[in-house]
């Protein structure tokens, strides 16, 4: 605890007293009987109050630069705080003796002593001092009565507890007592690097309101700047001095000339008191930051503290495809970023949405509350009666020091038939699909019509294949056949030709009649046609009417071999002896006669 | 004579040809599996109709196990399936039945209705009116309904050409016409016919089955995931590596995934 100001500094330009100013007489005598060097000293004040600061002042004046010059020596500085420094300026004295014009440039040093008093009495400021090279000259000295300030701060810091969980929520406490004279108390803007990273914090008042409150049992105006705070980090915590800022008005008592100018002293023209900036320094406070016990339930996310959890439905009856909203409100007293989704029941049956987070914070007495809430967009998929089991969210509660769960009181939903499924609002769907949504799907396909093989592809069977053949083949084949016979009709040779075949069939069945008959001479005769018609047509020559000698030399001409034309001859001849001299007549005989002919047959259609 | 013998022998040739070329054929389901099938299927449509959806698809399934490809079996599981909540094993049936049937309008509405409720989306791309009518032409008939058709149609050019050999004047004129006319259809005809085949004999489709699976840059899970599919995610087998299948995704991307997360079409 700091009762009194720690620090000062002069509001107001220091006034000059008539000691000030005989001691400047006498140090301007000093200087007029030393060219080089002069000093002088002065003192803003001989009367201040408690922390009050003053200066003390010698002014050193040289010919010569600065750089080198010795401090003054100023005794009695020991019951006062001191602070010194320094300041230089130069002038240029112009003279003109005997017509002749000569310029001199003098070197200022002011050497300064801020002093506070930190104790009220009388205390004597000097001798002051000042020697360099062959100029000494003590400057006199002073005495300083210093008082009690009628006027002040007192700032006392509290912590609702010294020991704490990480993340617990804790009240720090500043009670500011201002005394009379006290003006513009401030805190410091960034209160962050006070309070130091071990902490998460925030104000619970805006605006500091003052208020009364008994203290040693006397009625006394206060300021409480109530910070909330949170342990991020387990282990031992300090929370530094906080300053704070005020102004002090303070009556320096001044001695009474009794001329008018007195009343210039009065308070009403303000020139009764000096405005001090003051800062009353509030005392450390330590405290142990307890880390939570292992086992933390999965979805706990650090939130230490008391909660409270409610659901709740803005329908609960509603057909499928239909959306509702369910708010889930989240309320604790531990580090508002902490509090995060909570865990839902088994949503099978519900396409459930991202919430919409909100938050919100309030202060009840001297504890801030967070209030969080997730509105989920949910759509029933099918119709039902559904209750949804508890909304829960983890947390610790210091109190019990231990894991606890905060659940909500489960909801019944009453889902008519309507939609079946529900279009997905951040889903791309044509509009078939569109049309598709809030049906369902189609019947299964009935009938008793056995099963098959559908993926039996045909492709895979060569006889589909062989398929494609018969039509082209027919096409080809009566192509050719049309072809031809359109040759024939115009071509006799070639129809004569062409036909030979079938009228040496002919003949050949017409002898096979007449064996089978047992009549020899027809089946020779159907023989002997049979051959020669064959030779006719083949050659497009008229065997018949030749003779065998004409016949063979036919043959020969048009390439046949000799031993077909042998052949030939001795058919020929077999068939005549047949007809005509009676010839075989056992089946044998006739068997043989077949043969051969039909060797010869073969013989010659080679060869034609 | 001769000319019968030589008919015979090329005839008893044409026989053995032909023998050979069944003997190619790939094996049929037995007449006795068919039946065991059609009986299953029968008491797995009479358990539907109950709301017995677990027996139907027990019952589904045992017809299939007969071997039997048919697209009603198919359709009619792939709804039992749905029903029992299982979307990827349904679409992944209601993809076999369509395989099978592209014509059928029920198996086309169930596969939309289903695939409209996946998590995994892939927006149909725009087409014109010409890319429709090519679309609707091309998946207008099956395989086997392609090749009766181009069948039919050239065995009408040349029965038509056959016919022009012997018809009038008049005749032949409409006879002509309709042989260029069914050229010209077994000319449309045939790419898509081949296109088919080829989609059929090379072209395989997978079908994710699981809530959620990771596709990974590589066949192994050392390798970076890529992206996440969900259940009911049609995309190409691109080709099996082991444990681990390649697959191209509709937007064109591709990645591995496990072969035991997939079903194929």
């Amino acid at each position: 605890m700091c009762k009194k100001g720690c620090r000062s500094k002069p509001m107001r330009f220091p006034r000059i007293s008539i000691f000030h100013f005989s001691l400047f007489i006498l140090a301007f005598a000093f200087s007029l009987s030393q060219a080089d060097v002069s000093a002088e000293a002065s003192i803003s004040a001989t009367q201040v109050g408690v922390g009050e600061p003053f200066q003390v002042t010698v002014q050193v004046t040289s010919d010569e630069k600065t750089e080198g010059l010795p401090w003054p020596q100023v005794e009695g500085l020991d019951k006062f705080t001191v602070a010194k420094n320094t300041g230089t300026t130069h002038s240029t004295q112009t003279t003109i003796m005997n017509g002749k014009i000569s310029n001199r440039t003098l070197f200022i040093v002011n050497f300064t002593y801020t002093l506070t008093a930190q104790k009220p009495g009388v205390f004597q400021v000097g001798p002051i001092r000042y020697a360099h090279k062959t100029y000494d000259r003590n400057l006199g000295s002073a005495n300083i009565t210093v008082v009690k300030q009628e006027a002040g701060l007192t700032s006392q810091p509290s912590l609702t507890k010294r020991s704490a969980y990480v993340g617990e929520q804790l009240l720090y406490n500043l009670r500011i007592i201002p005394s009379q004279g006290v003006q513009q108390i401030n805190l410091p803007q960034d209160l962050q690097k006070l309070i130091g990273e071990k902490f998460w914090f925030q104000r619970l008042d805006k605006n500091v309101e003052a208020k009364t409150v008994k203290v040693n049992g006397q009625d006394t105006r206060v300021f409480d700047v109530r910070i909330v705070l949170f342990p991020l980090i387990a282990g031992t915590a300090d929370l530094s001095g906080i300053p704070v800022e005020y102004q002090q008005v303070s009556r320096t008592q001044r001695r009474r000339t009794g001329s008018v100018f007195d009343m210039f002293d009065d308070q009403f023209f303000g020139g009764a008191g000096n405005v001090v900036q003051m800062t009353a320094m509030a005392s450390p406070i330590s405290m142990e930051v307890k880390q939570l016990p292992p086992e933390a339930p999965a979805d706990f996310t650090g939130s230490v503290g008391e909660y409270s959890i409610s659901a709740n439905l803005d329908k609960t009856s509603l057909a499928s495809g239909d959306a509702l909203t369910m708010t889930v409100t989240i309320r604790g007293d531990g580090e508002p970023k902490t509090i995060t989704k909570p865990r839902l029941p088994d949503l099978g049956q519900f396409e459930v949405f991202d919430p919409e987070v909100t938050t919100g914070s309030a202060v009840q007495g001297s504890t801030l509350i967070t209030t969080k809430t997730f509105k989920y967009v949910i759509v029933p998929h099918r119709r039902g009666e559904y209750t949804l089991g508890p909304v829960a969210f983890s947390y610790f509660d210091p109190a019990r020091k231990a894991y606890a769960e905060a659940k909500s009181q489960p909801l019944t939903i009453s889902v008519t038939q309507g939609k079946e499924i529900a279009a997905s609002p951040n889903r791309v769907m044509s509009q078939r699909e569109i049309a598709d949504i809030g049906s369902d799907i189609r019947h299964i396909k009935s009938g008793s019509a056995p099963l098959r093989s559908e993926n039996d592809f045909l492709y895979k069977h060569p006889w589909f294949w062989l398929l494609f053949s018969p039509t082209p083949v027919a096409f080809a084949m009566l192509f050719m056949v049309r072809t031809r016979s359109r040759k024939l009709a115009t071509d006799a040779t070639l129809k004569r030709k062409t036909l030979a075949g079938a009228q040496l069939k002919r003949r050949l069945k017409e002898a096979n009649e007449s064996l089978k008959q047992r009549n020899s001479r027809e089946f020779y005769k159907a023989l002997s046609q049979a051959v020669v018609g064959f030779a006719s047509d083949k050659l497009n020559v008229e065997f018949r009417g030749l003779t065998l000698e004409d016949a063979k030399a036919q043959l020969r001409k048009r390439g046949i071999s000799a031993a077909s034309v042998a052949e030939y001859e001795k058919v020929l001849n077999m068939c005549d002896f047949g007809q005509f001299g009676g010839g075989e007549r056992d089946e044998k005989a006739w068997k043989e006669s077949l043969d051969a002919t039909d060797n010869l047959l073969r013989m010659l259609d080679r060869e034609l | 004579m001769m000319a019968g013998k030589w008919l015979r022998i090329r005839a008893i040739r044409f026989a053995f040809l032909v023998l050979a070329l069944a003997s190619l054929s790939p094996a049929a389901v037995s007449q006795q599996a068919l039946a065991r099938a059609t009986k299953a299927y029968q008491q797995a449509n009479a358990a539907y109709e109950k709301n017995d959806y677990a027996k139907a698809a027990d019952l589904y399934r045992r017809a299939l196990d007969e071997g039997v490809a048919d697209s009603r079996l198919y359709f009619n599981y792939a709804n039992s399936l749905f029903r029992l909540n299982q979307p990827g094993m349904a679409i992944l049936y209601y993809e076999k039945a369509r395989k099978l049937d592209p014509n059928d309008q029920d198996i086309a509405y169930n596969l939309r209705f289903v695939n409209a409720n996946i998590v995994d989306k892939s927006p149909a791309p725009e087409t014109n009116a010409l890319t429709k009518a090519i679309t609707f032409a091309h998946s207008a008939f099956s395989i086997n309904e392609g090749l009766w058709i181009t069948l039919g149609l050239f065995s009408l050019i040349f029965l038509s050409a056959i016919l022009a050999l012997y018809a009038g004047a008049a005749a032949r004129g409409a006879l002509i016409t309709a042989m260029v006319l069914a050229a010209l259809a077994l000319l449309a005809m045939t790419p898509s016919l081949a296109i088919k085949i080829r989609e059929q004999e090379t072209l395989q489709y997978g079908i994710v089955l699981k809530p959620a699976v990771e596709m990974f840059s590589g066949p192994g899970e050392n390798f970076q995931v890529l992206t996440q599919v969900h259940e009911g995610t049609k995309f190409e087998i691109v080709e099996t590596r082991g444990d681990w299948v390649s697959v191209k995704l509709a937007n064109g991307k591709g990645g591995f995934v496990r072969l035991s997360d997939l079903g194929k079409v």
